[in-house]
């Protein structure tokens, strides 16, 4: 298994190479970060569906905004930051649509037959109870306190590397995991069960 | 072991500080309990899951990335929906094609000027007034306003447009709040910070 620091040279690499006209080194970037961008996505957007989507959209922002990353710094904290900022946007549009939207059945029976045809990445019918429900239990969290869980319970990041991510400090980090924490037990051991 | 003899060890169990690096092992009474009984295995399976974290990750579509390769490397716009031939068709459009609303007006004199009525339709019940304003109006709020006859909280209106351009447009709700469309696929900044809907029919 390849050491952080390793993959983090390869980003660089990457990152420098697409930079200097060699667009195509960025195929390493976008192997290395599409399923950690869309699990990530998955874990954090209340409608699963839209994840591949939105790790389409991460990853062409990041492409397209690369002068802007500073060399001197780690890759991967720069692209989450684009990730989870792109996905708090998608989820304050998505909370919009519920209260404005154009109301037209028709198109909407088309674009869903389509996409069926396609095969939907998430079934609901096939996701185990149990993932449900822990999926459940990560709705009921304020959006802060998701991203910080996510990122460092499911996705493995350090409390440092969190912080750095969402630019938030280290105890805000700790104290949010804590406030997340509290939250999924009282979802999955209240007394509503019985 | 009961239910509720379960829940309230499970409760016991999940209050470690698992967040903390902490790895507590779940007890052999509550796993034995919990593969046992249909109503709480699913909260253990649920608990062991977001202790572990690790297994909530989940993998993308067979070839996703290499589908976003192949866009980037070529420069076409990166999505790749099932429903691509739809995009930049706000569903306004759709349903004015769905409902075969086309017009065609001719002017004494001059050629024929081909329009398509665009039926808007805005959901928000709490507002007062509503307008449709875009490219086609100047902007002008005050001349295509929507109206909520059954009181349902569904604003409407019909207005025929241009076919073969580009319509830029927004909603103002109450005289201040401009809104772009939400389920506009297409959209451009407006040059004041915003972003207007585009429709292209």
């Amino acid at each position: 298994m390849q050491s952080q620091k390793h993959k983090d040279a390869e980003d660089l690499w990457a990152v420098q190479a697409t930079l200097q006209g060699n667009p195509a080194a960025f195929e390493t970037i976008v192997r290395r970060y599409t399923p950690v961008l869309y699990s990530l996505a998955y874990r954090l957007l209340e409608e699963g569906e839209e994840a591949e989507d939105a790790v389409q959209d991460i990853l062409e922002k990041a492409f397209r905004n690369l002068s802007r990353f500073r060399i001197n710094k780690r890759f991967f904290p720069w692209l989450y930051t684009i990730a989870v900022n792109h996905l708090r946007s998608l989820e304050r549009r998505r909370r919009r649509r519920s209260r404005l939207r154009i109301v037209s059945s028709e198109p909407e029976r088309i674009l869903e037959s389509v996409a069926s045809e396609q095969g939907n990445p998430v079934e609901q019918s096939e996701l185990r109870e149990g993932e449900r429900l822990a999926q459940q239990a990560l709705e009921t969290l304020r959006a802060e306190h998701r991203e910080v869980f996510v990122l460092r319970q499911i996705q493995d990041l350090s409390v440092q590397e969190v912080s750095e991510v969402l630019g938030i400090p280290e105890g805000t980090v700790k104290t949010y995991l804590h406030r997340a924490r509290k939250a999924m037990i009282d979802f999955l051991a209240g007394s509503g069960w019985e | 072991m009961t239910c509720e003899q379960w829940s309230e060890e499970f409760k016991q169990w999940l209050d470690h500080d698992w967040t903390n690096g902490d790895d507590p092992s779940c007890p052999p009474s509550l796993r034995q309990h919990g593969e046992s009984c249909s109503r709480c295995g699913p909260r253990l399976q649920a608990a062991l899951l977001l202790v572990e974290g690790k297994p909530l990750n989940r993998q993308p579509p067979f070839g996703l990335a290499e589908r976003i390769v192949e866009r980037l490397a070529s420069g076409a716009p990166i999505r790749s929906k099932a429903w691509l031939p739809w995009v930049g068709i706000p569903a306004a459009a759709l349903l004015l094609v769905a409902l075969g609303f086309l017009l065609v007006l001719r002017a004494p004199g001059r050629s024929a000027v081909e329009t398509i009525v665009v039926r808007f339709e805005l959901q928000a019940p709490d507002a007062r007034e509503v307008s449709v304003v875009g490219n086609w109006n100047q902007w002008n709020p005050e001349t295509q306003k929507l109206k909520d006859p059954d009181g349902d909280g569904v604003w409407e209106i019909e207005i025929p447009l241009k076919k073969g351009e580009e319509h830029q447009y927004q909603f103002l709700i109450d005289g201040e709040n401009w809104i772009p469309d939400p389920e506009a696929p297409l959209q451009v900044e407006d040059g004041f910070g915003g972003v207007n809907s585009v429709l292209q029919i």
